[in-house]
């Protein structure tokens, strides 16, 4: 908690000092959703999850496209943060539409980013890797938990990025 | 019984339509009849501005202003459209640092990606059954980051 909470300031009145009440807006009763709300709810999510590959898949696209820039080594450098942001959005997509493995592919090629001081040939390699395996389960719906394919995936890639980093270390 | 959100309008904040539909589908599968999308967090501002919304769901990242930057605005501009709005973020980001960076800029609640209904709805219900204590200091203003109600052994800070 901030240090200066205890300012002489402290918590001032304020004319609307509760954050905005919507009990008397209208809101009426308490509870859990019905079960009638969760189906209606379930099946937006179930439609969109059929629609994924096709979209999706034209994010790798981009993704796709992205790299071969940055790997031209022509690329400004900022450009990799767009190629983040775009592997960021597909892993908060996938668990949402019913693809989990490619949340934990464009969570490793997130996470695989951050751990680099420098993107040199050997990270694009993998970077590329994390591509095909996105466009892999695209391709093949390799939807809920991806079973031992999705699994098969997933080492490979973890596989891969420790070859890279033990490399990295020896120098 | 479940909550009647019918007469509650939303405002989505998120740069991926796909998300925005998302959410979209389940707020109107709840009864909410009124939802609001926006792009960014700058356009939906200026919505604000026109159109005041009760709950707010934003996405963290966003460009070119993300969903903090846009909570910071809400929370402590001066001229800010809606500074009591509940905004509930959404987000990949799960690590405790970015939880608390987050609460700091005065978010009301999380919810962390992938969305599911049931997710949806428990953060639509604490807005609506727990809302808290605006507070407003130096350092912070927003919705009072203490849940819980403890006796307090020694020195009230907030009193003093």
């Amino acid at each position: 908690m901030a240090k200066d909470d205890t300012t002489k300031q402290g918590t001032e009145p304020m004319r609307d000092a509760v954050m905005r009440d919507l009990r008397p807006m209208g809101v009426h009763s308490r509870g859990g959703p019905t079960p009638e709300m969760l189906a209606k709810a379930n099946a937006t999510i179930d439609k969109m999850t059929q629609d994924f590959p096709n979209w999706a898949s034209k994010d790798v696209d981009k993704l796709d496209s992205l790299l071969a820039e940055v790997a031209s080594g022509d690329a400004d450098p900022a450009m990799i943060k767009d190629v983040y942001k775009l592997a960021h959005d597909m892993r908060g997509q996938g668990g949402s539409f019913g693809y989990p493995v490619v949340t934990g592919v464009a969570g490793s090629f997130c996470k695989f980013v951050n751990s680099l001081d420098e993107i040199d040939q050997g990270a694009i390699e993998i970077l590329q890797a994390h591509v095909k395996a996105l466009r892999a389960v695209l391709q093949n719906k390799i939807a809920g938990d991806g079973g031992p394919i999705g699994a098969k995936i997933q080492d490979g890639l973890d596989r891969a990025i420790a070859r890279y980093h033990e490399k990295r270390a020896e120098g | 019984m479940a909550l009647d959100f019918s007469r509650l309008n939303v405002m989505i904040v998120d740069d991926n339509p796909h998300m925005r539909i998302l959410i979209r589908d389940i707020l109107l599968g709840f009864g909410v009849k009124d939802v609001v999308e926006c792009p960014d967090g700058s356009e939906a501002i200026s919505e604000l501005r026109h159109r005041p919304a009760d709950i707010v769901i934003a996405d963290w990242m966003m460009e070119p202003l993300d969903g903090l930057d846009f909570t910071r605005l809400i929370r402590t501009a001066n001229d800010s459209p809606s500074r009591f709005v509940p905004i509930i973020m959404l987000t990949g980001h799960t690590e405790r640092h970015r939880i608390v960076e987050a609460r700091d800029a005065g978010v009301t609640e999380f919810l962390a990606k992938p969305v599911t209904a049931n997710g949806l709805y428990a953060r639509l219900r604490s807005v609506v059954e727990n809302p808290r204590q605006f507070v407003q200091t130096q350092s912070f203003s927003g919705p009072d980051r203490r849940r819980r109600t403890e006796d307090v052994d020694g020195r009230d800070r907030r009193k003093d």
